[in-house]
Formats: C-alpha cells, sequence, structure tokens
C-alpha cells in the first residue's frame, strides 16, 4: 500500500507534425488504501495518465511520487505496482498457472512458494479449478479474473486497472463490479481505476476524479461530484438523465436573489454556504436534476408551464421529456405512466437541488442545500499536493 | 473539504506548458540512440544481405569496366567499353528482347489461367477443399523436378504429348516441341504456367477471402445480377492485388533462369535464350568475364527501374508504421 | 430458371475437373514413371504397365546421390535456422524501434526480395572463390538465406507489429527486461509467421537451381536439384530414376507444406512468395 501524488503532470503526443494535448497540468493526491476512479469521455487523458503512473509513458512536465519518493524516471518494474489492461493482455501462449506466476518467476521466487501464492490470488479471485487452462478456453469474465489475479500475484502496493470492465456484458459487469469493491475491502491495496462509465466511477470509488480534454474537472467523493459539480461539465457528465440547463436572469435584492426563468421564478436565500462565486452576475445557467422536477397535471400558476412530447418507461420511473416554451427539458417521474405526447403539464423545481453556474466560466456558483443521502468525505492522511513543484 | 480540492484543481491554475525546452537536439539524439540500440538486431540480417546481394552487385559493377577471362589474373580497364559492345551485340539484343516477350507472354498466360481458377475456387463447390491442395501442388514441387517431367512429357521419342496427339491422327510425325523453333516458346510457356500460376491463384484467392460477404449480400439486395456484383464488388477489391502479382511476377519471369536452361538450353540456336541464359554463356562458356559482369549490371538496372516504380506504387511503407 | 442453374453448377463442376487434372497431370506422370521399369516407361502409354521399386532402389544404391540428398538437406536446415533467426531478429527490431530511415528500410527489403539469383551468382562465384568460399556448402547456405530472408523480416515486421503492445508493458511492469520480454512472450505470441517463414525458407533452399548451379563445379558439394539434371546429360538416359528422384525431392517440401498449411495463408496474405 502506498499513497500517490501527481503534480504538475503534463503530456502531449506528437504525430508527424501534429502536437496533439492529452494531460495538461494534472494535479491528483491518492491516500494509502484509497479506491479513485479516473472517469471522463473518452479521449480525455485517463489511460495516458494511468500509463504516467505505471511507467509506461513519461510526463513531459511534473512529477510523480510514490510514499514521498519521486518515482518520475523510475522504470515500471520498480515502482511497485500492477496493472489491469481493457483487453488483459494475458499471455495467450501460458497457462493459467504460468500467467498468474510469471511476475513471480521473474522476481526469482522459489518454485513451491510460487504455486503457493498462485493458488492464494487464484482463491482470492475464484478461478482455483482453471489454473491449468489456456486463456482461449476461458470466456471472458474468467479471463478478466486472471487478468486481476495476475496483477495481485506480486502483492504490489498499486493497482492500476484501465477499463477492465469494459469487454464484459452487461449482467457480467454488475457481477465483476460488486466483486471487484469486495477485493478492494478485503485486500486493501491502493487502487486507481480507469473508466469512461460514470456508474462504475460512482458506485466503486472513495473518489472521483473527473476529467475533460486532458484537465482535471473535480476530484471528490461521488456524494459530492453528484451533489456539488464543480461546474457545467461534471454537473452534466455524472448522473443519469442528465442534469437539465436553463439559461435564466438574476436580479439580486437586499436578503434574497431571483431566479427568473420564462415562465417561472424563484427566490434564493443571498450570502449563504450555498453560493459559491460572484453573487452580482446578472444570468446564470439553472441546473436541476430530472428526478428533482415535479410534474403536476394541466396549467398551474407559478410553475413552469410545459407540454410532454415523449415518454420512456423504464419499469419503475417514467422519463418524460418536455417542451417548455421551446426549451427542451427531461424530467423523471415515479410510478406514473399515464402521460401522452401532448399533455400539457406543468413544473416545481425544487430550490433545495436546485444549482446556478456561471454563463462564461461554467464554474458552480449555487448549490442548493439538499444532500442525498450523503456519506462522509473519507479522510486521508499523507502530503498535500506538491503545488509548484513544476 | 473535498469541493475545496476541486477547486484547488480547477484549469487555469496551472499554466499551460511550453514545450520541451530541448526539443530539437533531443530529436537529433534520440535518432542517434534509435540507431544505436536497433543495430544489433538488424546486424545478421544486413551482413549476410551485404555479402550475397550487395557485394556482387558492387563488384559486378568494378568488374564490368574490365576486360578479364576467367584463367587470367589480368585485368584490363576499358572503361564502359564491355557496355558499347553489349549494344552493338545482336545477340545481346535478341535475348533481351526474348526476355521481355517471355515475361509478357507468361504473366498474361499466367493471369489469364490463374484469375478464372482462383474464382472458380472461391466459389462454393463440392470438393474444392482438395481442388484447393492439388492447384497448390505445383508450388511444391521443385523447380528442376517438374522442368525435368516436363522434358520427359514433351520428348519426341517417348513424350506421352506426341503419343497422344499420334495415336488420335491429329498429327503424322512426332513434334519435337522442345527443339523445335515454332514449339519451343509455347513449350516453355506451358510448363512455366504449370509451375507458376498457383502463385495468382493463391495470392488472389486470399484477396477475394477476405472481401465482406455483406458486400455482395447487399448487392443482392439492391438488385445485381452475377456479372455486376462482379464488376462492381470482386474487380475493384481486386485491383490492387492484380497490380501487384503484375509487377512481381513479370521481374520474376523475366530473370528466370533454370525453367528455359534445363528445357531448351536456350535453343534451338539461341532463340530462347533470355538475359540470364546469355550472361551465364557469356561469362563461363565464353570466358568474358568482363562482359558477363556488365550484363549482370544491365539486369541490376532493369531490376532497379522496375522496382522502383514497383514501390512507388504500392508504397510498402504504408503497411508498416514508420513513425 | 432451375435448369439454368442446373447447367451452371455442371458447367462449374467441369471446369474444377479440367483444372484438377492440368495440375495434377505432370505430377502423375512422375510418380508413374518413377514406378516403371526403363523400357516401359519409354512406351508413354496413359497407365503404368506394372508397378515396382526398381527406379527407387537404384537411385538410393547410388552413392551420389545419397551424397546430393545430404547437401540438399544439410543446406536446407542450416539456411532455414539461419534464415529465419536473421528474420526474426530484424523484424523485432524494425517493428519496435523507433530510428530514422524506417521507411527507405521496407523499399530496401523489397528490392532485396527481386534481386536475380543469376545475376548474383556470377560475381558472386569469383567473390566466393577470394574468400575461400568457393564450392562450400556454408556459401551456398548464405546464398540460400537470402532468398527468403526478405520475405521473412517483412512477414515478421508485420507480425510483430500486430501483436498489441500491452503485452510487452505488462511483461514490463512484471519485471522482465527487453530480451526476456521478447524470447518468453512476442516470440511465442508470433509464432505462426516465424513457422510461415521457416516453410519458406526451407522450400526455396530445398529447390534451389541457380546458386548451386554456378557456385559448386565439385561433386562432393552439389545439391539434389544440380545432380539430378545432370543424369539426363549423361549418354544413356535412365528417366524412371530421374523421375523418381524426382518424388524423393518432391516428398519433403510436400509433406512439410501440407502439414503446416495453416500457417502458409499468414505467409499469403501478406505480400505473397517468391517464385
Ligand atoms: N501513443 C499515442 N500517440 C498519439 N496520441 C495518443 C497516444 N496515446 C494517446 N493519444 C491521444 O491522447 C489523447 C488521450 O488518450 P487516452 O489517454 O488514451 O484517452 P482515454 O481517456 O480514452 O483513455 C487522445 O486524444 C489520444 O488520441
Ligand atoms: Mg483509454
Amino acid at each position: 500500500m502506498a499513497n500517490i501524488v501527481l503534480s504538475g503532470i503534463y503530456k502531449e503526443f506528437t504525430s508527424g507534425r501534429e502536437t496533439h494535448l492529452a494531460v495538461d497540468g494534472l494535479n491528483l493526491d491518492v491516500a494509502n488504501g484509497e479506491f479513485i476512479s479516473l472517469v471522463g469521455p473518452s479521449g480525455c487523458g485517463k489511460s495516458t495518465t494511468l500509463r504516467m503512473i505505471a511507467g509506461l509513458e513519461s510526463p513531459d512536465r511534473g512529477r510523480i511520487f510514490v510514499d514521498g519518493r519521486d518515482v518520475t524516471a523510475v522504470p515500471p518494474q520498480s515502482r511497485g505496482l500492477s496493472m489491469v489492461f481493457q483487453n488483459y493482455a494475458i499471455f495467450p501462449h501460458m497457462t493459467v498457472r504460468q500467467n498468474i506466476g510469471y511476475g513471480l518467476k521473474i522476481a526469482g521466487m522459489a518454485r513451491a512458494d510460487q504455486e503457493k501464492r498462485v493458488r492464494e490470488v487464484a482463491r482470492l479471485v475464484d478461478i482455483e479449478n482453471l489454473l491449468d487452462r489456456y486463456p482461449r478456453q476461458l470466456s471472458g469474465g474468467q479471463r478478466q479474473r486472471v487478468a486481476v489475479a495476475r496483477a495481485f500475484a506480486r502483492n504490489p502496493d498499486i493497482i492500476l486497472l484501465d477499463e477492465p470492465l469494459s469487454n464484459l456484458d452487461a449482467k457480467l459487469r454488475d457481477q465483476t463490479r460488486a466483486e471487484l469493491k469486495q477485493l478492494h475491502q478485503r485486500v486493501g491495496h491502493t487502487m486507481i481505476y480507469v473508466t469512461h462509465d460514470q456508474l462504475e466511477a460512482l458506485t466503486l470509488s472513495d473518489r472521483i476524479a473527473i476529467m475533460n480534454k486532458g484537465v482535471l474537472q473535480q476530484f471528490a467523493a461521488p456524494s459530492v461530484v453528484f451533489q456539488q459539480p464543480a461546474n457545467l461539465f461534471v454537473a452534466t457528465f455524472i448522473g443519469s438523465p442528465t442534469m437539465n440547463i436553463i439559461p435564466a436572469t438574476l436580479l439580486h435584492g437586499e436578503a434574497h436573489t431571483a431566479v427568473h426563468i420564462e415562465g417561472w421564478s424563484a427566490s434564493l436565500p443571498r450570502g449563504g454556504s450555498e453560493w459559491l462565486g460572484p453573487t452580482d452576475v446578472s444570468a446564470a445557467l439553472v441546473g436541476i436534476r430530472p428526478k428533482d422536477i415535479t410534474v403536476h397535471d394541466g396549467h398551474v400558476e407559478g410553475r413552469l408551464p410545459a407540454v410532454v412530447t415523449l415518454m420512456e418507461p423504464t419499469g419503475s420511473d417514467a422519463i418524460l421529456h418536455l417542451d417548455a416554451d421551446g426549451r427542451a427539458l427531461v424530467a423523471q417521474v415515479a410510478d406514473r405512466f399515464d402521460f401522452e405526447p401532448g399533455d400539457k403539464v406543468s413544473l416545481d423545481l425544487s430550490l433545495d437541488h436546485l444549482h446556478l453556474f456561471d454563463v462564461d466560466s461554467g464554474l458552480a456558483l449555487y448549490h442548493g442545500r439538499a444532500k442525498y443521502g450523503a456519506r462522509p468525505a473519507r479522510a486521508h492522511a499523507g502530503p498535500t499536493m506538491a503545488q509548484g513543484a513544476a | 473539504m473535498a469541493l475545496h480540492s476541486a477547486r484547488e484543481s480547477y484549469p487555469g491554475q496551472n499554466t499551460p506548458g511550453l514545450r520541451d525546452q530541448a526539443g530539437g537536439r533531443g530529436k537529433a539524439l534520440r535518432s542517434i540512440i534509435g540507431t544505436a540500440i536497433v543495430a544489433p538486431w538488424l546486424l545478421p540480417a544486413l551482413l549476410i544481405i551485404g555479402l550475397v546481394q550487395i557485394g556482387p552487385m558492387l563488384y559486378a559493377i568494378w568488374l564490368s569496366l574490365y576486360e578479364k577471362d576467367a584463367f587470367s589474373f589480368t585485368w584490363d580497364w576499358v572503361g564502359l567499353g564491355n557496355y558499347e559492345t553489349l549494344l552493338q551485340s545482336a545477340e545481346f539484343w535478341s535475348a533481351a528482347g526474348f526476355g521481355v516477350w517471355f515475361a509478357v507472354l507468361s504473366v498474361v498466360v499466367q493471369l489469364a489461367v490463374g484469375v478464372p481458377v482462383a474464382l472458380l475456387l472461391h466459389q462454393n463447390l463440392r470438393g474444392r477443399g482438395l481442388a484447393r491442395g492439388i492447384v497448390l501442388l505445383p508450388y511444391m514441387v521443385p523447380t528442376a523436378a517438374m522442368a525435368l517431367v516436363f522434358a520427359l512429357m514433351m520428348s519426341d521419342i517417348y513424350g506421352v504429348f506426341d503419343h497422344i496427339l499420334v495415336s488420335l491422327g491429329l498429327i503424322d510425325e512426332p513434334i519435337p516441341f522442345l527443339g523445335s523453333h515454332a514449339w519451343a516458346l509455347p513449350a516453355t510457356l506451358v510448363a512455366s504456367t504449370w509451375k507458376w500460376t498457383p502463385f495468382v491463384v493463391i495470392v488472389i484467392l486470399a484477396r477475394l477471402q477476405t472481401i465482406e460477404v455483406s458486400l455482395y449480400e447487399c448487392a443482392k439486395v439492391e438488385g445485381a445480377n452475377a456479372f455486376q456484383r462482379f464488376r462492381d464488388v470482386t474487380l475493384p477489391s481486386l485491383r490492387s492485388t492484380l497490380l501487384l502479382i503484375v509487377m512481381l511476377r513479370c521481374i520474376w519471369m523475366f530473370n528466370k533462369f533454370e525453367v528455359p536452361y534445363l528445357l531448351t538450353k536456350g535453343g534451338p540456336g539461341s532463340e530462347t535464350t533470355n538475359l540470364p541464359i546469355y550472361a551465364y554463356k557469356v561469362t563461363f562458356l565464353q570466358n568474358q568475364q568482363g562482359l558477363g559482369a556488365a550484363l549482370c549490371v544491365v539486369m541490376f538496372a532493369m531490376l532497379f527501374i522496375f522496382a522502383s516504380i514497383y514501390t512507388s506504387i504500392v508504397k510498402p511503407e504504408k503497411e508498416i508504421e514508420v513513425e | 430458371m432451375a435448369t439454368t442453374r442446373f447447367l451452371s453448377k455442371g458447367l462449374n463442376y467441369l471446369a474444377l475437373a479440367a483444372v484438377c487434372l492440368f495440375f495434377m497431370f505432370p505430377m502423375y506422370w512422375m510418380l508413374k514413371g518413377s514406378l516403371e521399369t526403363a523400357p516401359e516407361l519409354l512406351s508413354a502409354h496413359l497407365l503404368p504397365g506394372s508397378i515396382s521399386s526398381e527406379a527407387f532402389r537404384e537411385l538410393i544404391g547410388q552413392a551420389s546421390f545419397r551424397q546430393y540428398f545430404f547437401n540438399s538437406a544439410t543446406v536446407a536446415i542450416a539456411s532455414t535456422i539461419v534464415s529465419t533467426t536473421c528474420a526474426v531478429l530484424a523484424g523485432y527490431g524494425l517493428a519496435r524501434f523507433k530510428f530514422p530511415g524506417k521507411a527507405a528500410m521496407s523499399r530496401g527489403v523489397l528490392f532485396c526480395y527481386m534481386f536475380p539469383s543469376l545475376a548474383l551468382s556470377i560475381p558472386l562465384f569469383n567473390i566466393f572463390y577470394s574468400i575461400r568460399l568457393g564450392n562450400t556448402l556454408f556459401g551456398l547456405m548464405l546464398t540460400h538465406v537470402t532468398l527468403s530472408l526478405p520475405f521473412g523480416i517483412w512477414l515478421m515486421w508485420q507480425y510483430f507489429q500486430t501483436i498489441p503492445s500491452a503485452f510487452r508493458e505488462n511483461a514490463a511492469l512484471l519485471g522482465a527486461g527487453r530480451f526476456r520480454t521478447f524470447l518468453e512472450v512476442e516470440l511465442p505470441l508470433a509464432r505462426s509467421g516465424l513457422i510461415a517463414v521457416a516453410i519458406f525458407a526451407f522450400a526455396l533452399s530445398w529447390e534451389e537451381y541457380e546458386f548451386a548451379f554456378v557456385l559448386i563445379t565439385s561433386e562432393a558439394s552439389k545439391t539434389l536439384p544440380i545432380g539430378m539434371t545432370q543424369f539426363v546429360t549423361r549418354d544413356y538416359v535412365v528417366w524412371n530414376m530421374i523421375m523418381a528422384a524426382g518424388i524423393t525431392m518432391a516428398v519433403p517440401a510436400f509433406l512439410l507444406i501440407s502439414f503446416l498449411q495453416k500457417y502458409l495463408v499468414a505467409g499469403f496474405t501478406s505480400g505473397g512468395l517468391k517464385g
């Protein structure tokens, strides 16, 4: 187990005459035994970040520390970490036993000890009965376990996983996800997990690092990321269905700020801890999650009028696509499926769950005070970000 | 606290980076290091290619500037004299002409046989696997063995072809195929078609198998008939493969030595003598090493012209990651 | 409609039969000739008169034939080993390392692939004599290596490129050094390419005529293709023995290729072969 600090990491790729920025000024600290996820759209630099931590790529600028030791120039095998690759990279010409034991063999471990250790980790992921098979004789899920077992075999301090579930079908993915979490709870390695699937990140991690175009957007516990998104990108990336974003004007009074949307307005108390940014802007973007919109039949004074354009039942909920004076909105309604396209409805936006974002920078200005069953952010020791080391 | 740390790592805090200052010099250094690292891996191959291919080529250029016979140790400088001799020699022009003529004819015949055979073997017929094996057969038969069996079959005394033709009453007298003016070239063509058409078949078949079946299905759904499917789906996918085959086979057929030599010894007279046979005769039978070397240089030069055209069309570097 | 389809199917099978006949007949003739006695063979009947192993027995009884066979096998096996080793090393180097001039290298490989053997063998004759490689199996073996080497390098280059870098990276993370990764991880992954290269190297060397014809003049170093064609030039032409020699030449190549046919596909699909 070890903590990891990334400080001012910068990486670009040059192919031919073009240079392509992959990671831009990344700072990240991961505590001992913590499970963190790197999440973001495809191509945002997650894998590159992970590979730099592993030592498979070297950053153009910035430093990487493991347990306070600068490992930026240390070769991969000496960093005390293992990695699970997206396609597993299980050696097809070796049996499962040889695959898991390969790192031990290289380390020069005695045969008997190797065998013992291989059995141990194989038991951990429940593949003891497959040890003599070749990878081609395994299913996708079994291969994934072999890859995980191999990563654990040398008992590294840190385990890196690059989209390890993306090649599995949906059901197996859910099951394996839960098993991974249990595994982490049992063995407690520091784990860094790359995924483009926000649900995986939310369910697995102690903290989530959200990236976009090579830039870290927010690094916090899942509940915080969900309830207090740092900016518009995080707000719309995390959560499904996506948060509604509606342009609004702000009018600042003595004790309250009035938020106006065409056909609806509300007033928020001024000066509380809910306000994060400047309180004197006259325009903002309102963010509201679909399930924080209450839908009433018919037109009601003081509520936002809208027309149903489409209903998608999901089993327990209905996703309503709405048209409010030309603006497309989405609401999520529990236990009601009797809407029809063309129905006139009116909407209540929950003030406790309302967010405001700056129009230009996208930074959050205001978060409603409600918490969805928050859990405390994990306390962690270890060095704080080594700012300015670059 | 978490929100706070998010704030800290928000974009704009870290000024976007300047590029690596040592960019230019680092690149040159890296390429030197890269060359140094790769050298041991390439060395064995380069040594052998250097000894067997590059060395002799340079030596031939040098030798072609001298007059030297096989038994004397004297080298008499003649400059481009050997080349002048060649250009004025009727034998040289007839050998070069026959070489081109033989290469073009044999490639045309190989394609004319090979393409239909490949299309046939690509169809879903019973016994297809066996037939493919049989077509591959000539490719595995050593050329010398094949030349001998054709020499036997085409003999006028105990050859099976003459035997059949005479007993069917088509001809009165057995024809000495390999020794006759009219038949030496066709006979050589038949033998080389048998030996090298499989190359054409195999390469085209391999290409045909990579054409997506869904393309044909789509064309079928759109109402294309069999001929239209061939013209619009098969042929375009074969174009580059055909080009590759034509170029490789032309250069190889032009430089063939053993087949014409073993079948006809370049005869009758010197009618089926191509450049390699001529070069062999000049060097080892007439003992004119300088002149023979000049002939080799001519062959190298033709190869270079041909291969340059070939590589600029086929662009081998596209198939590998150069960066 | 049904009749036209039936007809076209029938035509297809007819064509298939004709194709098989054309490509099989010379092989049949060789086999038939090798099993007949010399006088029978000369009568050129389509079916063998009698079957005897006389030709084979006589052939094997000849010391010179045994010598040729041994020489051919030695040269073919040695050049297969050398060519495959060089091709694997060079292909790996070209695929894995960054250095300038790779594009030129790829063209150079194709150039080498097309060199005319006879035009090389004429100057080589002198060179080999001056460095004491003339009339040696070792010298001949080196020339045979160059027949398959360019193709081998090209195939291995492409093969190593297709191996996902994750295997190598994973081995590195597990602590394997560059050479160990090459030997224990990447080479086994490129096994079918390697086998294809070895087959071609063997087949090309086994049947090679031109280098052997020009470079080897001593009886002790002659290979089978040269030795057997010399039977023809003797006064008394023993065709049944020649056909038997042809069969003994064809069989090893035939067996090798048919047992390893699936590996051939790898070779054929990656840009053709020499021939
Ligand atoms: N080896 C490379 N050469 C050039 N560009 C690369 C390389 N690896 C990654 N990139 C580019 O860097 C960006 C980030 O890639 P990556 O980290 O793989 O994204 P992802 O978040 O999907 O894992 C992408 O735009 C990608 O095209
Ligand atoms: Mg990725």
